[in-house]
């Protein structure tokens, strides 16, 4: 074997070792770095006197980091993907029950309405009691506890994405979470105390009955709004 | 200290490449020599040359192959315009940082 391929060797031989520490990187990443490294080792070795010796050789590679040097750091190569909140997530899921409640324990209602007027009892009805039954065994259970669960798992997402530093995302999930059902109460109540003063207005005054009742909704979106923004700026 | 030290220099160390590429275009080993030539500075190849290759995987700078006067081919970086536009929001960015800095120390 003569010096120049000795000397080709002992190069590849660094670079190898180089190239072996570049996982994570892609292959043209680790292309160029090896590349650059080969026209610094030239370059360097021209500095050195150009001779192409393996005593040169190893004088410029003694200068150089050793290959270990170019191992990537983890936090460089791993691209952290920001994940939805898993809480805010379940408290989405959780939050359609507390309404499907609502909707399933009306049923009955117009069910015994219906019979009523056709003359048959509630509980002879054709397929209105084993399902409805069956829904109620399994959306009453998570319709009670769906106003809890969903805002305090939506106020726990909250200061849980916040506290992420950006690895948790879904701020605006978290959000309905946590506001869905107070503001659905605060509306109730709202409305039940515009009613109460639409409630003492006298007969006959029809415009102004509906003009109030009309603007008791505005009033309510109005203020939904209006907390629905100051906690997004709170939060945000 | 030291590693305060480390770290900062390895967060400008991007900064400081894209401005020299800013300026001309050159090779990885001449930049190094550069950054060297500045007391504040010690860098060595595993720090620049992934960086080098990070900035043109991204976009930031391009490579040109040409051959060397004296010796073999090298490896010329520049800088795109998207490295061009990167290169001057980091520059106003630092002169806010730097008035920031001067601003804090100079409050006592």
């Amino acid at each position: 074997m003569n010096e120049l391929t000795t000397v080709e060797s002992r190069i590849n031989q660094y670079l190898d070792a180089v190239r072996e520490q570049l996982s994570g990187l892609t292959q043209d990443e680790v292309d160029s770095i090896i590349d650059d490294l080969r026209g610094h080792i030239d370059a360097a070795m021209q500095a050195h006197g150009d001779q192409s010796t393996l005593e040169n050789v190893e004088a410029v590679l003694v200068e150089m980091d050793p290959p270990e040097s170019f191992a990537p750091d983890l936090d460089e190569t791993t691209e952290v993907v920001p994940k939805v909140s898993r809480s805010a997530i379940i408290g989405a899921v959780l939050l359609p029950f507390g309404i499907l409640m609502a909707i399933v324990s009306l049923m009955p209602v117009s069910s015994a309405t219906f019979s009523t007027v056709d003359g048959v009892t509630a509980s002879n009805l054709p397929g209105t009691t084993w399902w409805q039954w069956l829904l109620r065994l399994t959306v009453l259970p998570l319709g009670i506890i769906s106003p809890f669960a969903t805002t305090i798992l939506g106020f726990i997402s909250i200061s849980q994405i916040r506290a992420s530093k950006g690895k948790l995302v879904g701020k605006p999930l978290a959000l309905i979470d946590a506001l869905f059902y107070p503001i659905l109460v605060f509306d109730g109540l709202l409305i039940a105390f515009m009613f109460m003063i639409i409630a003492t207005i006298p007969d006959g005054h029809l415009a102004l009955t509906k003009s109030l009742a009309l603007l008791s909704y505005i009033l309510v979106i109005i203020v939904d709004l209006i907390i629905v923004a100051i906690a997004w700026l709170k939060i945000r | 200290m030291n590693r305060w030290i480390t770290q900062l220099r390895k967060g400008l160390l991007e900064y400081l490449t894209l401005n020299i590429l800013n300026q001309k275009e050159t090779y990885g080993y001449e930049i190094i020599q550069l950054l060297n030539t500045f007391e504040s500075m010690d860098v060595t190849e595993s720090t620049v040359y992934p960086i080098l290759a990070r900035l043109n995987k991204d976009g930031f700078a391009q490579v040109r192959k040409s051959s060397s006067p004296d010796g073999p081919p090298r490896r010329y970086y520049s800088l795109t315009p998207k490295g061009k536009a990167r290169v001057a929001q980091m520059n106003q960015y630092w002169d806010l940082l730097n008035q920031t800095i001067q601003q804090i120390r100079s409050r006592t």
